[in-house]
């Protein structure tokens, strides 16, 4: 940027001052544009603001010594470098309607949007879940809501508001459609997906964008679809396993085969199978079994229930992890314990069901010490919750990483077929054991009737939650597949080129598991 | 760091825009990397360092700002914070611009990031029709324009006129 534009002068030759501050310019830092801003400093004789006619606006003050008369404005890049990329993506996307030029700095510049999420890099996010109704076919709603930011002093009920992700018309859904669901929320971003077709949506600016089509499996069991992030080439990519319940290889019928597909967002025209059927891994699919995503890894149930896997998104390759010991008798690891994040781990939880039965929750994490050598172990945690959590029916969620350490979500069950309106939420901070209540606002589906109850149990299960970083980046820059979108912006078409560039040296994995 | 400041106790004036002369202790004056590139660059502080583009008002706020921030020592992130927020606490619009542009001139990082800060936090949850009058923007679009931008990003404006 010019200097001379940041300090909103005229792009015409300084005259110098002719007092005897006219000293050795030579001394001075130069600019790039060849004037040092010493030399603004010493010239004088311009106005020190630029005042404008009109009335003034709300901010008042004019009382106060040498503004009175004139307004103080700021210079437009100072107010798009300085102050808009502070703002929540939510102000950035209804200050579009400011003017055309504000619209086109918001959603044009990638040098906005990097600046934009360098001021918002973790200590300001905000935690998100997402919802989805499963009872009735004809609804493809998909509802998120975020948490109420971390910042802010958590005493009392927060209410959340849902917002509802609609998809674009489903009039060409494929026959296996009724497979429908959202990924793990990836750096501030998600896919919704529906049989063969998923949508690439943004959490902050809520921007939703369809994806090619992935092959249309008639005869599938199972599909489940994840995010991730490669964080050396630096590209999304979604990674489709569809579960078939036989399929044909030349004259042998087999069955169980795993269909992978992987769509790398901004290079793949389409879907690619990294894979042939017979030496895919076999993910656990059947009992639709979550899966968590960590940091570009993935960690899944190996259909057997005995082992686990880990996909890494950087050089899709895959690690199979052995459960903890069955130690102490009781413990009993596998077939669907609950995986979850726990401290910036993968973790398993005792036992198989989400609800919690006493106020002890026996955590199991790992350690993924040397990914590339596959060497992990396994850490034992007891962390005790509120002895009325169990009474209240609370099941867990999930464990949300914040900076001042991580909250454990729960969800209250009997409480909410008691009150039929809202589901209760508890974020559970459990290094210094207290808790408080957010309640999420009616969703749509759960308006109470008759069958609310059984619905809701199936949809609280499937409660997650996520901490993501606001990134206003459009979706068009990432998907660069659709030609009509490429926008204007040869600044975009110039950031894949190198981009592409960057791919092709290495694929190592750099990434580790963040503490 | 200053190794090139032999005497500590120095002084140098300097001049607002509208002629006030302001004494400032040199490493007070320091907190600006513009004044500590000109002392760097061999500028005797006997001179009167004119500021042509600061007012008055506005440069006795950023000197009390660098006061505060170069006599606090480290270890009190917790106090300078404090101060930061009274600071600027019931500082109108006008002010907070003028203390953006002086410190972006002035070069001073920290009153800079409190201080654009401050204006977002204020204009964050503002009609956006009172942040274009706030940075006086023209409205370039025509009423149609706008209403499609504004249905585009209809859940932004939920609660807003």
């Amino acid at each position: 940027m010019d200097g001379k534009d940041i300090l909103g002068l005229p792009n015409t030759p300084l005259p110098l001052s002719q007092e005897k501050k006219s000293r050795p310019q030579k001394d001075f830092q130069r600019k790039p544009d060849g004037i040092s801003r010493e030399v603004y400093a010493l010239t004088g004789g311009l106005a020190p603001l630029m005042p404008v006619s009109g009335s003034r606006g709300s901010g008042g003050g004019g009382a106060e010594g040498p503004t009175v008369g004139a307004v103080v404005v700021l210079p437009n890049e100072l107010v798009e470098v300085e102050v808009l990329t502070r703002l929540p993506a939510r102000s950035l996307m209804r200050f579009k309607c400011v003017s055309n030029l504000w619209r086109s700095t918001i959603t044009q510049y990638p040098s906005f949007s990097k600046i934009h999420r360098a001021r918002h890099s973790p200590s300001r996010a905000g935690g998100f879940f997402i919802i989805y109704p499963e009872a009735d076919d004809s609804l493809r709603c998909f509802y998120a809501t975020t948490l109420p930011s971390s910042s802010c002093p958590g005493d009392g009920e927060s209410v959340l508001v849902p917002y509802q992700f609609t998809p674009t018309a489903s009039n060409s859904c494929s026959s296996s459609n009724k497979y429908y669901g959202a990924t793990d929320v990836v750096k501030g971003l998600f896919c919704l997906y529906a049989g063969n077709r998923s949508w690439l949506c943004n959490v902050s600016t809520r921007e939703i964008r369809e994806l090619p089509f992935s092959s249309d499996l008639e005869n599938a069991v199972a599909f489940t679809y994840c995010l991730g992030f490669a964080s050396t080439s630096k590209e999304y990519k979604l990674v489709k396993m569809c579960l078939l319940p036989f399929y044909r290889t030349k004259d042998v019928i087999s069955f169980h085969g795993l269909i992978f597909e992987i769509l790398t967002m901004g290079k793949d025209a389409s879907w690619r199978r990294p894979w042939d059927i017979l030496e895919a891994p076999a993910v656990g699919l059947e009992l639709g079994r979550t899966s968590v995503y960590i940091d570009g890894l993935l960690c899944c149930w190996h259909r057997g229930g005995y082992t686990l896997i880990v996909f890494n998104f950087q050089d899709e390759s895959f690690q199979k992890i052995y459960p903890p010991p069955k130690s102490s008798g009781s413990i009993y690891f596998g077939n669907g314990s609950l995986l979850l994040q726990f401290e910036g781990h993968f973790a398993l939880v005792r036992g198989l069901h989400r609800r919690l039965v006493n106020h002890e929750l026996e955590i199991w994490v790992l350690e993924l010490n040397n990914y590339e050598q596959g060497s992990y172990e396994w850490i034992n945690r007891i962390i005790e919750v509120p002895c009325d959590f169990p009474v209240r029916g609370c099941s867990f969620v999930g464990s949300l990483p914040l900076p001042t350490g991580d909250q454990m979500l729960l969800t209250g069950l009997v409480e909410f077929i008691n009150k039929k309106s809202a589901v209760p939420v508890y974020s559970f901070d459990h290094a210094k054991g207290k808790f408080e209540k957010l309640v999420i606002g009616n969703f749509l589906s759960w308006s109470p009737s008759s069958q609310v109850a059984s619905i809701c149990k199936k949809d609280i299960e499937k409660f997650r939650v996520y901490y993501y970083e606001e990134d206003i980046t459009p979706l068009s820059d990432l998907v660069s597949n659709d030609k009509d979108l490429s926008l204007t912006s040869a600044t975009c078409t110039k950031n894949k080129k190198k981009k592409k560039k960057k791919k092709k040296k290495k694929s190592s994995r750099t990434t580790t598991l963040s503490d | 760091m200053a190794s090139s400041i032999e005497n500590n106790n120095e002084k140098l004036t300097l001049k607002s825009s509208d002629g006030e002369e302001f004494l400032v202790e040199k490493h007070v004056a320091l907190q600006s990397t513009l004044l500590q590139n000109m002392l760097d660059s061999d500028c005797s502080s006997a001179d009167v360092i004119p500021l042509p583009k600061i007012d008055a008002r506005t440069l006795a706020l950023v000197l009390g700002y660098c006061k505060k921030h170069a006599d606090a020592s480290s270890s009190k992130q917790g106090e300078l914070n404090s101060f930061d927020s009274e600071f600027l606490k019931d500082m109108d619009m006008g002010a907070l611009f003028n203390l953006v542009l002086a410190a972006n001139f002035m070069e001073i990082k920290g009153l800079l990031d409190i201080a654009a800060q401050k204006i977002a936090d204020t204009i964050k949850d503002k009609p956006h029709q009172e942040v274009r009058e706030i940075f006086h923007v023209e409205n370039d679009y025509t009423p149609e324009e706008e209403a499609a931008v504004r249905e585009e990003n209809r859940w932004a404006f939920e609660g807003f006129p």
